[in-house]
């Protein structure tokens, strides 16, 4: 416990200096960060309508957070959420749209279903390399982020577009209404994927700390070669790992899809780094699954807040990108601090 | 398909070139982090930088070679800021690398409105980016020149064989004196500095104007073509080639009908492709994982 309280405190340090670095390009921005803050805070939990759009923005960014930490537990460095989230996010959309006419629960389940497996697949195409062949799957999942989203978008705006309703924008038709989620806050945006972002945490806690599959991954995180030697089936477990983590990105997409915007929706991932921001929650988490739930509500509120800002100031609303980059960079260092504990 | 093979006439090769000249400077950048021992995935966000503060340099002094000497600057501030956070530290490279791209991104993206007056991109047809010698930037010439300079530095320099010592064990260099934070900051300055020359490129020659993000992962793409060439500048100089040549390839597809997004998928599957075909050339090299 003690050990945890040290994390939440070097979290707290992260974030106040990573906002004190914003409240810089605030100045730069040449207006008052204390303004700034204000109108931060006020568009991002000042209402119950903001609160609700926080905790709506924060659903897609826990799930895809918990699916990137999940691999990072294990020493694997998968920064291909981004992509993954996008594949999982067409998927659902397109198989939503092409399976109307089956009975509502059917389509729901084999949407959400194929979306997961299209991120599983996206994540273990470079697992196998790095196991099979040795390819570094930090590289391959990167340069798999631009395949994912070129392909995404030239699906979008050639052979899957929606023409019906004469947008410009690059889009696919809207999924049939049983695959929508229904708002469980009248006149908000908050939908019922809350549920699966409460329920995804406690999910990979339990795989984690329950299951032998999750033991041999928190070995495998603490030291490769000792789980190795303890009979740890690597490769077996690397891909199992990066298949989970790109199934739970692909859910966020699918979350992203039949909450917010009904449809695959071009750029609707990449602009507003939902997948980096995740990552961001998870390291400021320590990783930890139920601590993700608070950090990702957070960087949503964030993200949130970083819109009404743009709208009350003449800040530029990627401030949010900023302080979210000083956050990881702060966390790096103490990441290494804990693996520098655990190896003496 | 007869339109396909039309692609293939002499203005691919210099379009190539000039393609090239990107990915070789931060390849030739990150083969020396490489060599002291650092994997450097923050190549792309020092590009950006560099991108970013070049063309703001023109906008401002109204001279590309202004712009080029503020990217420059800028990149190396990044980069030693990544060295002082890896090397001092002690954070781990990946990470550090990937807040230094997200740094990248969001500050150059923030900073577009209060220095451009506008979101996104920008442009002036009235600016004007590097002159041209031959048909070429100088710094098409700078990077070819750089292949042979680096090989020599790497290898018949006295800063070279303590660059290599450093990397391959840090201990037993500085039981050799020899200061191994000291080479290792020198070699992300170095690498900082040609990182600013790679977005230079970008952002004064090969087009004249700001985009958000322009440099669309070219970084990675330079770190692929160091990990085939096993940090050997010539060998980085040829993968960056082959890279530099899909990309002229996927410019000239666009020009024949096919779909941007789908050709511009091109230098990225390639690259893919060939790490996973070369994968073999990866082994015996650290595990960078």
């Amino acid at each position: 416990m003690r050990d945890r309280g040290f994390a939440v405190g070097e979290a707290l340090l992260a974030v106040a200096i990573a906002l004190a670095v914003g409240a810089l390009f605030v100045l730069i921005a040449d207006d008052s960060p204390a303004t700034a803050y204000e109108a931060l805070w006020t568009s991002s939990v000042g209402s119950t309508n903001a609160l609700a759009q926080s905790m709506t923005t924060a659903i897609p960014i826990i799930v895809v957070g918990l699916g990137m930490g999940l691999a990072f537990r294990v020493g694997l460095f998968n920064l291909g959420g981004e992509g993954q989230m996008i594949l999982g996010a067409l998927t659902t959309a397109v198989v939503g749209h092409a399976l109307a006419s089956l009975p509502g629960a059917i389509t729901f389940v084999l949407a959400v279903v194929s979306g997961c497996l299209a991120g599983a697949a996206w994540a273990v195409l470079p697992a196998l390399w790095e196991v099979f062949l040795r390819v570094p799957l930090v590289v391959t999942t990167l340069l798999l982020n631009y395949v994912g989203a070129l392909l995404a978008t030239y699906l979008a705006a050639y052979p899957l577009r929606d023409e019906s309703g004469g947008s410009t924008l690059a889009q696919t038709a809207e999924i049939p209404s049983a695959l929508q989620l229904p708002i469980i806050v009248p006149n908000t945006p908050l939908h019922a994927g809350l549920f699966a972002a409460v329920l995804a945490p406690l999910g990979v806690l339990w795989l984690l700390q329950r299951t032998s599959l999750g033991y041999a991954m928190r070995m495998t995180g603490l030291n490769r070669d000792f789980a190795e030697t303890g009979g740890v089936p690597m490769k077996r477990t690397i891909v199992t790992t990066m298949a989970l983590s790109g199934a739970l990105c692909g859910l966020a997409g699918a979350l992203l899809v039949m909450g917010q915007t009904y449809r695959y929706l071009d750029d609707s991932i990449v602009s507003p780094q939902t997948a980096w921001s995740g990552l961001a929650a998870s390291m400021l988490a320590g990783f930890h699954p139920l601590f993700t739930f608070v950090s990702g509500f957070f960087l949503a509120a964030l993200q949130t807040g970083g819109s009404g800002l743009q709208l009350a100031t003449n800040v530029p609303l990627q401030l949010v990108n900023v302080i979210q980059a000083v956050i990881i960079a702060m966390v790096a260092v103490r990441l290494w601090l804990g693996r520098r504990v655990l190896r003496r | 398909m007869s339109d396909f093979f039309s692609i293939f006439d002499f203005a691919l090769i210099l379009s190539a070139l000039r393609l090239t000249s990107p990915i070789l400077l931060a390849a030739l950048g990150g083969l020396l982090t490489d060599r002291a021992g650092i994997f450097n995935i923050g190549l792309e966000g020092q590009m950006l930088v560099g991108a970013f503060l070049g063309f703001a340099g023109l906008y401002w002094t109204g001279s590309a070679w202004l712009g080029l000497l503020l990217g420059v600057a800028g990149a190396t501030a990044l980069s030693l800021l990544f060295g002082l956070w890896v090397i001092r530290l002690k954070g781990d490279p990946i990470i550090v690398g990937l807040a230094v791209n997200l740094f990248a991104i969001g500050l150059t993206a923030y900073l577009t409105l209060p220095v451009f007056g506008v979101q996104g991109s920008y442009d002036d047809p009235a600016l004007e980016g590097l002159p041209r010698l031959f048909g070429f930037s100088p710094l098409v010439y700078l990077g070819a020149l750089l292949v042979p300079a680096l090989w020599w530095l790497l290898f018949k320099h006295p800063f070279g064989v303590r660059l290599r010592a450093v990397g391959e064990d840090a201990e037993a260099a500085s039981e050799a004196a020899v200061h191994p934070d000291r080479i290792k900051f020198l070699a992300c300055g170095l690498c900082g500095v040609l990182c600013g020359l790679a977005g230079a490129q970008l952002a004064l020659s090969l087009v004249t104007q700001w985009v958000q993000g322009m440099t669309a992962g070219r970084g990675f793409i330079a770190l692929v073509a160091i990990m085939l060439a096993r940090s050997h500048p010539v060998g980085a100089a040829a993968a960056a080639l082959l890279f530099g040549l899909a990309y002229a390839m996927a410019v000239r597809l666009q020009g024949i009908g096919i779909p941007p997004q789908f050709v511009s998928m091109l230098p990225y599957v390639l690259t893919i492709a060939v790490l996973v075909l070369l994968a073999r050339r990866l082994r015996n090299r650290p595990v960078t994982t």
